[in-house]
């Protein structure tokens, strides 16, 4: 796996997740507009984590209590929260729907359950970057850090992702 | 090739995940559509003119260019709500840094009692 590509993926879905929780930061127009376009970010996220994610899950049962093994029923569950605060979203968009001419009945509770699926996604995805620290403090080390000092040397973290 | 593949199959369950939410939600018995508690305070004590503006949130009340406004909240981006996404980063962190410290402590634990019975 790319270090950096998946690094940068990181980065900006941390930061895209982050102005999407504040709406009146944006104004609505570009909240919706924004996080309907972020979905592919979202999903490239997933998809280059495919390899660790089918690893975790064959072996899932072998050895029971390991950290990651929580990772991994967290990131199904942030992957849940998503699609809960995606679906939530677009029954409430003033926006985005009505730009299609789709028109569907509004209930409550989907408002509910926007403002509370983002709340537990970002709390979530805090522990889920917590299980990852290591791995985030080597990365972050390599891509911002090493370039500007010299010699470079390999970082056990990234060893495995490097092939080495 | 594989990419794309693996895209189709996480957006096929995304979908699909979507697809069940919806009608699980849509299935819940009917609910209220936009009461706010506020309004039934308006109503009890505001003067007569309130009652024809009940079905109006609280904030629509508040005097023109209030920060927390519903009426000025699609005029793009505004420097103050920053502040909001400043908070969450904060919270964010503090929730991570409790997250990797207890997540150490407990790692910590089996390799102690490793030595102790060595
Ligand atoms: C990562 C994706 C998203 C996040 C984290 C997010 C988060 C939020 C949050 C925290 C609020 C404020 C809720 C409140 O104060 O009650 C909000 C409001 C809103 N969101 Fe999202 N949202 C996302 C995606 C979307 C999408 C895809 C749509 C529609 C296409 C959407 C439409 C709305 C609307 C219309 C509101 C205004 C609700 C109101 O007027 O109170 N959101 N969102």
């Amino acid at each position: 796996m790319n270090v950096k590509l998946n690094f940068w993926v990181d980065l900006a879905t941390f930061a895209g997740f982050l102005v999407a929780m504040e709406p009146r930061a944006t104004g609505i127009t570009i909240h919706e507009w924004f996080t309907v376009a972020a979905v592919g970010t979202l999903i490239v996220h997933f998809v280059l984590h495919w390899d660790w994610f089918m690893k975790l899950t064959s072996r899932f049962f072998v050895k029971l209590f390991h950290s990651s093994r929580l990772n991994y029923l967290l990131s199904i569950l942030v992957f849940i929260g998503f699609i809960s605060i995606m679906v939530s979203g677009l029954m409430i968009s003033e926006r985005v729907l009505p730009f299609f001419g789709l028109d569907v009945p509004a209930r409550f509770a989907w408002r509910r359950i926007h403002d509370l699926a983002s709340n537990l996604t970002l709390l979530l995805t805090a522990v889920h970057v917590a299980l990852r620290w290591d791995w985030v403090v080597a990365a972050f080390t390599r891509i911002l850090i090493d370039p500007f000092r010299k010699p470079r040397k390999i970082d056990p973290v990234l060893a495995e992702e490097d092939g080495i | 090739m594989t990419f794309l593949f693996r895209f189709i199959i996480v957006l096929a369950a995304a979908v699909g995940l979507g697809v069940g939410l919806y009608y699980t939600v849509q299935m819940l018995p009917d609910d209220v559509p936009s009461f706010d508690p506020g309004d039934a305070r308006v109503r009890l004590e505001g003067d007569n003119s309130q009652i024809g503006e009940s079905s109006l949130r609280p904030e629509e009340n508040r005097p023109e260019g209030f920060e927390g406004g519903e009426r000025d909240r699609d005029r793009g981006i505004r420097l103050y709500a920053l502040a909001g996404v400043i908070r969450r980063f904060v919270m964010f962190s503090v929730i991570t840094f409790i997250a990797v410290v207890v997540s150490k402590l407990l790692k910590r634990k089996p390799a102690r009692a490793k030595t102790q019975t060595s």
